[in-house]
């Protein structure tokens, strides 16, 4: 089985510095308060030389319109730096918009609201790019924890559901094509409490062909290697924890070997070399 | 280095990783366009078996790589096929129904045997089996893989295998042509060293 994966998150959105237009990557706390991190570049740079396993950048808004050229430029020069995948998201309402990131260099492109509301964007994409392409995002709120009676959860297009509904919602997005689903804790986001493993174990329990990405709660290098411990096949990605300074994928790392868990081995053969 | 840019691949991502390593790089819709100079040709592919050998069909890719690769008088460039680009070099794939491939490797290109998961997502470790691109027979290497199809074991060539049980063919060469499964242009350093390794190959 492959390994582990560990994923560091980037939310980023367009600020405006002396009448410039920038991209900035963020952090928030369930999905409202926000913070400024740093430029989308230097954070990237800094992950990629701490092996990573995948990357997902988000474009935090509602809808990239006017601002697509602009972040198929900044997609571009993220794909040049990174030598893991590269899943973009955020925004995404259309397969030309899909198609625009993908050609500028992102290996899948990741959508959440946009999918729900319409599952055939997501087959009309996985027809064209092919399904491993594609991430379908099913980002949650809970309303009832998981109980003898299933629990209540609401979704970003306001409907309400128990575990069962969430699965049924997870089996759809996963025929209409999505290679990967990302599960996505909106109240535990930025919480550092831990991830809702129940949740997440049910609702990846659903799915079992299909790889799931968990995230939405990681405080602690511990919070990634009991989440591996309970969900040996998926990913779990994190955005808030790598925000912060005094945090690395280097950490979680130490934290998943010491676990006994699964990690990606660095590349280091004598008389290999990587460059020419 | 010569890139097929026939509709169907992560072009862009497959560029930066040629550029990181120092190569130029000449996107080529089709050999028409190959420029005569070229030493080195990378056919990347995803989606779906069907869909990438129709495309490779229309632009010329299927013809051109038919020919005479026995010679690198009658086949002066070296070919580096990934992920689907490698597997549409079989003698067919069963994605979708059974449709005919390039027929340049022998083996088939199938679903994991009921094996699950069914897709080979993420790192995981790759056993050399025969020298390949600078690696050697023993060496064992992490590699990012996302796909669901796979040559066996057995196909002629294989030089390298993974998965479940290490069942699936990884690597293969036939002539001056490779193939890997996996993808270099995302597999940070030891992605790399198999793209050098083609390019020292090919250009010497």
């Amino acid at each position: 089985m492959a390994r582990v994966r560990v994923i560091p998150k980037l939310l980023i959105r367009s600020a405006s510095f002396g009448g410039a237009d920038r991209w900035i990557a963020i952090r928030t706390t369930g999905f409202e308060k926000q913070t400024n991190v740093g430029d989308p570049l230097s954070q990237v740079r800094i992950l990629e030389a701490q092996d990573c396993d995948e990357y997902m950048v988000l474009f935090a808004g509602r809808h990239l319109g006017r601002d697509l050229d602009r972040w198929c430029q900044l997609v571009a020069e993220l794909s040049d730096i990174v030598s893991s995948p590269l899943t973009v998201g955020g925004g995404i309402s259309s397969a030309d918009e899909a198609r625009r990131i993908l050609a500028s260099g992102a290996d899948r492109v990741c959508l959440g609201r946009q999918v729900l509301e319409d599952g055939s964007l997501l087959g009309r994409i996985a027809d064209e790019a092919g399904s491993q392409a594609v991430v379908a995002s099913l980002d949650f709120q809970t309303i009832e924890d998981v109980n003898e009676s299933g629990g209540l959860f609401l979704l970003r297009d306001g409907r309400e559901t128990d575990l069962a509904g969430l699965g049924k919602v997870l089996v759809s997005l996963e025929r209409f094509g999505a290679g990967q689903i990302h599960i996505h804790d909106m109240d535990r986001d930025g919480s550092g409490m831990g991830l809702n493993l129940a949740v997440m174990e049910a609702a990846s329990g659903f799915i079992p062909r299909t790889p799931t990405i968990v995230s939405g709660g990681c405080g602690s290098a511990v919070h990634f290697a009991d989440a591996f411990m309970r969900l040996p096949s998926a990913g779990v990605a994190a955005s808030t924890y790598f925000a912060k300074r005094n945090q690395s994928p280097l950490e979680v790392r130490a934290q998943i070997a010491n676990a006994g868990l699964d990690l990606r081995r660095p590349f280091a053969l004598p008389g290999i070399r990587a460059g020419r | 280095v010569a890139l097929a840019d026939y509709g169907s691949g992560n072009t862009r991502s497959v560029a930066g990783a040629l550029w990181r390593i120092g190569a130029e790089v000449d996107l080529v819709p089709s050999p028409d366009h190959l420029p005569t100079a070229a030493k080195a040709l990378v056919l990347p592919g995803v989606g779906a078996f069907r869909s990438c050998v129709h495309k490779l069909r229309l632009s010329g890719w299927s013809a051109y790589l038919q020919g005479d690769r026995a010679t690198a008088e009658g086949f002066p460039v070296a070919v580096l096929g990934i992920c689907v680009g490698f597997q549409v070099l079989a003698r067919q794939g069963t994605e979708g129904g059974a449709v005919p491939g390039l027929g340049i490797i022998e083996g088939d290109v199938d679903s994991f045997g009921g094996s699950v998961p069914a897709k080979h997502v993420g790192w995981d470790e790759t056993r050399f089996t025969a020298p390949f691109l600078g690696f050697t027979d023993g060496d064992l290497v992490d590699f990012y893989y996302d796909h669901a199809y796979a040559y066996p074991r057995s196909t002629v060539g294989c030089a390298a295998i993974s998965g479940v049980g290490n069942e699936i063919c990884v690597a293969a060469q036939v002539d001056r042509v490779w193939g890997v499964q996996f993808h270099p242009e995302r597999s940070g350093d030891a992605g790399l060293a198999v793209l050098s390794g083609f390019l020292r190959e090919s250009y010497g």
